[in-house]
């Protein structure tokens, strides 16, 4: 092994240890399990063909940013090969990802409906644990639009939320009444 | 500090009852070993030798005078065309001189070319910058005066945002892709319905450097 492969190695070696079990929890988060290995695997591969490019003091955070772009192709590719399945018969259609708001349905529909960036920075933040700076590092963006675009997806998570829960109370008020009625 | 929203995310966090879906470590540090090993094997090492040596001279026979032929043909017959530096600052400033922006809001620093960039713009990339840009700031103010609940503020906004939809950078199938054109037309239609998570839902494109800057 020459000089270059060993400096090459010997810094995969620390990335690797540093971003292995934050890298592992982010994927485990957001595809099905069989799933994580692979996604791992790509996500490594870049990292290892950019290692010059991966910033000192924050690897964690650049794996994570490469990880979110490796899982959103990902996906791309799963939904278009189950298009693919879907429309020439070959098989049920199966879930392309994790659902993790099995124990919470109103909040599941809630994050469907803010975009995907809102709804990934939330989770950033709240399961990945990452400061608006770090976020912004993994999503490309400044840090103040990533606070403010933090606040934002928080406010609009709130509201839908709200919102739901108003409709579904004024809902339970109106089967109330007419439950009453028929027991008249 | 966390408040209900977090709290509520975090009892939904796919790892909160545990991480017993997670690959062993010893799995993960045998991928990122294997990778090592395919990518330095695969790696070219030691001096050429005398077939590479060919094959590679063959390829830049080929290659460098179709670099040549490629790069006179795009400086000259791109549908577009290319600009110096000072070709797109002076698209830059007749773009500005004639596209409005809101009232206290000023042009972002990213629309000044360096002289390192020189060549490195389409014709039509200044005005496009502006347009976006422009756009941008239209979209945030008008989310800003719906959320102080500033209506005239935000009545101006909507006229300059459907005056948008007539911009270049909005109808050259060549300046922007379908899909970016759509997420315009919506917001533009969710501003004009005045409705506000629609204008939201929308801001991400403006994301990086097209962010408002007022």
């Amino acid at each position: 092994m020459n000089a270059a492969d060993a400096r090459a190695r010997a810094r995969f070696e620390s990335i690797h240890l540093l971003v292995r079990d934050p890298l592992a929890r982010f994927l485990a988060r957001r595809v099905p399990v069989d799933e994580v290995e692979d996604l791992f695997a790509e996500t490594m591969l870049v990292i290892w063909r950019r290692l010059p490019d991966v910033p000192e003091e924050a690897e964690v955070i650049w794996a994570l940013g490469v990880a979110r772009r490796v899982v959103a192709n990902h996906r791309r590719g799963v939904s278009r090969l189950r298009r693919l399945v879907e429309r020439v018969g070959l098989a049920e259609p199966r879930p392309s990802s994790v659902q993790p708001f099995g124990s919470d349905p109103a909040l599941a529909s809630a994050m469907a409906c803010l975009s995907s960036t809102e709804a990934e920075i939330l989770r950033l933040s709240v399961w990945e644990d990452l400061a608006p700076r770090e976020i912004a590092l993994a999503l490309g963006i400044s840090a103040n639009a990533a606070s403010i675009r933090l606040l934002r997806a928080k406010e609009h998570l709130r509201e839908i939320l709200s919102t739901a829960e108003r409709k579904s109370r004024g809902d339970a008020g109106h089967l109330g009444v007419v439950e009453r009625k028929e027991a008249r | 500090m966390m408040d209900a929203i977090d709290r509520r995310l975090r009892a939904a966090d796919p790892l909160a009852g545990g991480e017993g879906g997670i690959p062993t470590p010893a799995r993960l540090d045998a991928i990122s070993e294997a990778i090592m090993d395919q990518e330095l094997e695969r790696a070219p090492r030691g001096p050429l030798t005398l077939a590479r040596s060919l094959l590679i001279a063959g390829a830049l026979l080929i290659a460098v005078p179709t670099a040549i032929l490629a790069a006179a043909y795009i400086q000259s017959e791109t549908p577009n065309g290319v600009n110096d530096t000072s070709g797109y600052q002076a698209e830059v400033a007749a773009a500005k001189s004639v596209t409005a922006i809101p009232p206290g809001a000023t042009w972002p620093p990213h629309l000044t070319a360096t002289p390192a960039d020189v060549g490195s713009y389409g014709t039509g990339a200044g005005k496009q910058s502006v347009e976006m840009a422009a756009y941008c700031m239209w979209l945030g103010d008008w989310y800003t005066a719906h959320e102080s609940g500033n209506a005239a503020e935000q009545a101006t906004a909507t006229k300059a945002l459907e005056g948008s939809r007539n911009w270049t950078t909005f109808t050259d199938p060549t300046t922007t892709d379908e899909e970016f054109r759509a997420a315009h037309q919506r917001a533009i239609d969710a501003a004009v319905a005045g409705d506000a998570s629609g204008v939201l839902h929308e801001l991400p494109l403006c994301e990086g450097t097209w962010s408002v800057t007022k």
